[in-house]
């Protein structure tokens, strides 16, 4: 599932490792989650959702060939 | 044995200790002598090294400051290494069915160029130590089923 994280936390100028410690996770998954190559759990998706002050739509990108 | 970064979990207790009980069980009388021969010192002597490990793992833990400990913690608890952890699990789980299978097929007809009559018995009796596991993960997944 592709997202936005990466651009989210530029724009913020905030590091992987501040994420990762916003969201009770290891900087290793924030680098999976930007690569695309793990997708979040319906927690940590809300929680990086709440950390940037969006929604889980507008900070992940659902697409239509997944389902 | 999950690897654990942060303090020993009580499962790691639980089972370096079980390792121990097993190998003292296993020299009761009760037993044949080949069994009692054999094989309790290689369950005693790794549950206490197992024991001495997590021991001194635990004292290195409760050595660090608060925020290396809180890190090792995360590494523990972080969904992705959990969810690499249980792939893994699942993965050699897997082939061991695979290598268990193909070795009782070779057993079998292989047993009479055997020279040790025991190295076949104790080889059957993991064999069938490994379907009760099977059986055991049936019904773990069975419960899990109807708790979830």
């Amino acid at each position: 599932m592709a997202n936005r994280i990466a651009e989210l936390r530029k724009a913020r100028k905030i590091s992987q490792a501040e994420l990762a410690d916003g969201v009770d996770v290891t900087r290793q998954t924030i680098i999976s989650l930007e690569n695309g190559r793990y997708n979040a759990s319906l927690l940590l998706a809300h929680k990086i959702a709440r950390y940037f002050g969006l929604t889980i739509e507008e900070v992940f990108l659902f697409e239509e060939e997944e389902a | 044995m999950k690897q654990i970064k942060g303090k020993p979990s009580r499962w790691q207790w639980i089972m370096s200790l079980g390792l121990i009980v097993a190998g003292l069980f296993l020299a009761l009388p009760v037993f044949p002598e080949e069994i009692r021969d054999n094989i309790p010192h290689l369950l005693v002597v790794p549950g206490f090294v197992v024991l001495l490990f997590l021991w001194r793992r635990k004292e290195k833990y409760d050595d660090l400051p608060l925020e290396e400990q809180r890190k090792l913690d995360l590494e523990d608890q972080d969904e992705r290494n959990q969810m690499i952890y249980e792939k893994a699990a699942l993965r050699c789980w897997q082939g061991e069915t695979v290598l268990m299978i193909a070795g009782l097929i070779l057993a079998i007809p292989l047993r009479n160029l055997w020279q040790l009559e025991l190295g076949y018995k104790v080889f059957y009796l993991v064999l069938l130590l490994y379907w009760v596991r099977i059986l055991v993960f049936e019904g773990v997944r069975w419960w899990m089923n109807r708790k979830y």
